[in-house]
């Protein structure tokens, strides 16, 4: 068992808040990503679960243990580091070897063990090598190694994919999804990739200056945002924002007015409006929630600015007085530069966001 | 092309003036160890008949008194050992508080790290001169004069400041995360210290130890200052000694500063790539 809860967890730096009244229960076996952009305090989170830096207030729990004042050498954890962090004067073998040794493993058990994780790494050719001697993919995978010896319950990664080519770093999340299920330990992992957050998770925490924005499974961080940072934070292309008026249309039927499009929408059967009419809001829609060339009857009409074929899909961006967006349609759309096409905004995928404060309007049935 | 040629023959050309500007006066002083007395008041270069017998004047327990200079070559080998014992314990204090120091000047965030590191800047830039009549006053009345701890003291103080500074740069190229690293593999604070960050820095501990045992033995002033006796004078002193003599034999002088510089000569050339190393790696880092 390793569950680790964190409770109203606050650490400054000086006059910086890094971290602002975090509360977050990580369950056993889980793979939980800190998500948000540098700055956010993710990093500085890892830290103090892992024990490197003190918080300023606030508790570490591990399953029951108060673990606030226990060391990093006394936390029963594994941490892969951005830096990799190998020990440069030692050669692969020891590297691996070392957290072991420091924990008076008898000596036949540390060679069993280290060549057991070289070999799940695909490393063990390498045993004797130093450090300086292995690519960036290798060091990697050393690193890994290094953190799966020990057998810890608690894996901390620390935006370990962050500093490899974009191929490998595709093999490596795959990889790391593989150890997860295969060691059945509670990984809690750091990245400012949304997309590898959406990929790898059972769960999404998005910080941002410190402070939780939302907790939650990657379809629902994705599909109801909690709040325009979130909405405009994860997914690439980002989502498209529009500001507009909201007007009641007739029982759950809704309209909002913004210049140059009038999108009608009902809210998902799930979810009701909390917003007022003729309020303020900002309208989000994500780029592949709208519909070129529609069927229907369109949202508006709005001007190709580029055009950005991808295979298997086809980028617009759009204009609509002054506005642009980037919409994601079909790959063989004939619309060229200049032209102007009809779009239409799913009325289902329409989010909605108070024009002041970014929260959602939209509140979840449950 | 050509111009490049050029650019390149005139940089060789200034480097080799500046290496001869500096190498030539040791050259002459160690041709002229090899050369008879007669020879070298003839300025010559080459020495025509070789002889050892300027060297053997400082190992020669018993020399013959007659001989000029010889009351002050017997004590050199005396005022090596001096020199090297004063020169080995200021190198272990710079590298044992030169670290520490270091250490926590790069590592810890506390009040008045920075004020301390311009104190220590500070301190180098008040001339030998100027504090040498309280020092000498402090040392009598501790009954430290004409003791090694007296110049090794006076030495510390001057050399720990530049070890402090050199050190604290060169730590902070060290990635905090291979500490952190050695923490969550189980180590306390201080054996993540003495098993992964002192091991990493190898290179620069062993050039700030070079250098402040270099500077140790080249020392002159304190060690005059403090030293009156051949039980603690280091040997640049007692090669001083040279000038009260009644008549100098210039090929035994010259023979005695080739010793004097042999050693940090040898010592500078096994650990240059070090040398090198850790003090560039301390400024480009």
């Amino acid at each position: 068992m390793a569950k680790v809860v964190v409770e109203h967890l606050t650490k400054q730096f000086g006059d910086v808040v890094a971290v602002d009244d975090l509360t977050l229960e990580i369950v056993d076996r889980e793979f939980l990503t800190l998500l948000g952009p540098s700055g956010c305090g993710k990093t500085t989170t890892l830290n103090i679960i892992a024990g490197l830096e003190d918080p300023t207030s606030g508790r570490v729990f591990f399953d029951d243990d108060d673990v606030t004042n226990v060391p990093p050498e006394r936390r029963d954890i594994a941490m892969v580091f951005q830096t990799y962090a190998l020990y440069p004067h030692m050669r692969v073998y020891d590297n691996i070897a070392f957290g072991l040794r420091m924990r008076h493993t008898p000596a036949d058990e540390i060679e069993q063990l280290v060549q057991d994780a070289a070999k799940a790494m695909e490393i063990d050719h390498l045993l004797s090598r130093k450090p300086r001697e292995l690519s960036g993919g290798q060091r990697q995978r050393v690193a890994l190694a290094r953190a799966i010896v020990r057998n810890a319950h608690v894996f901390l990664l620390d935006e370990p994919l962050s500093n490899l080519d974009a191929k490998l770093r595709v093999t490596m999340r795959t990889e790391l999804k593989r150890l997860h299920a295969e060691l059945e330990k509670t990984f809690v992992y750091v990245t400012h990739d949304q997309a590898e957050s959406l990929i790898m998770s059972d769960r999404i925490v998005v910080l941002n200056e410190g402070k939780l924005q939302q907790l939650g499974t990657p379809e629902e961080i994705y599909n109801q945002p909690a709040n325009a940072f979130i909405a405009g934070f994860v997914g690439s292309p980002p989502m498209n924002f529009f500001d507009g008026e909201l007007q009641n249309g007739g029982g759950e039927h809704w309209l909002v007015k913004g210049k140059g499009y009038t999108c009608e929408f009902a809210p998902a059967p799930t979810r009701r409006l909390t917003a007022n009419v003729s309020a303020n809001v900002q309208l989000g829609i994500r780029p592949e929630d709208i519909e070129v060339l529609p069927n229907e009857s369109p949202t508006a009409h709005a001007t190709v600015v580029v055009r950005e074929p991808l295979g298997s899909d086809l980028f617009l961006t759009l204009e609509l007085e002054g506005v642009t967006f980037k919409a994601r349609t079909h790959p063989d759309g004939r619309m060229d530069r200049g032209d102007s096409v009809p779009i239409r905004f799913q009325p289902t995928k329409v989010h909605l966001f108070d024009k002041t404060t970014g929260a959602t309007l939209f509140e979840s049935k449950q | 092309m050509n111009r490049e040629v050029l650019k390149r023959t005139i940089l060789y050309i200034l480097v080799v003036i500046a290496a001869l500007y500096i190498v030539i006066p040791y050259l002459w002083v160690v041709l002229v160890s090899f050369m008879q007395e007669r020879e070298a008041t003839q300025l010559r270069w080459i020495p025509r008949e070789p002889t050892l017998e300027n060297y053997l004047m400082y190992f020669r327990v018993y020399g013959d008194s007659a001989e000029i200079g010889a009351a002050t070559a017997r004590q050199f080998p005396r005022a090596i050992l001096n020199s090297f014992i004063i020169g080995g314990t200021v190198m272990f204090i710079n590298l044992f508080f030169g670290s520490l120091a270091a250490y926590a000047l790069a590592r810890m965030n506390f009040g008045g790290n920075l004020a301390l590191l311009l104190f220590y800047l500070g301190s180098r830039s008040v001339p030998g001169v100027a504090i040498m009549i309280p020092m000498y006053l402090v040392m009598r009345s501790y009954g430290l004069l004409d003791t090694h701890i007296a110049v090794i003291l006076a030495h510390v103080t001057f050399t720990l400041p530049f070890t402090i500074w050199i050190l604290k740069g060169y730590f902070q190229t060290v990635p905090l995360d291979l500490e952190r690293a050695a923490r969550v593999d189980g180590c306390s604070r201080l054996g993540a210290l003495f098993r992964v960050f002192l091991p990493v820095t190898t290179p620069g501990m062993i050039a700030v130890g070079i250098f402040s045992f270099i500077s140790s033995w080249g020392e002159f002033f304190f060690a005059l200052l403090f030293t009156s006796t051949i039980f603690s004078k280091p040997v640049t002193v007692v090669a001083s000694d040279f000038a009260q003599e009644l008549q100098i034999d210039f090929t035994v002088i010259a023979a005695g500063g080739v010793l004097v510089v042999l050693l940090p000569i040898i010592l500078a050339f096994i650990f240059q790539r070090f040398i090198i190393h850790g003090i560039g790696g301390a400024v480009t880092g």
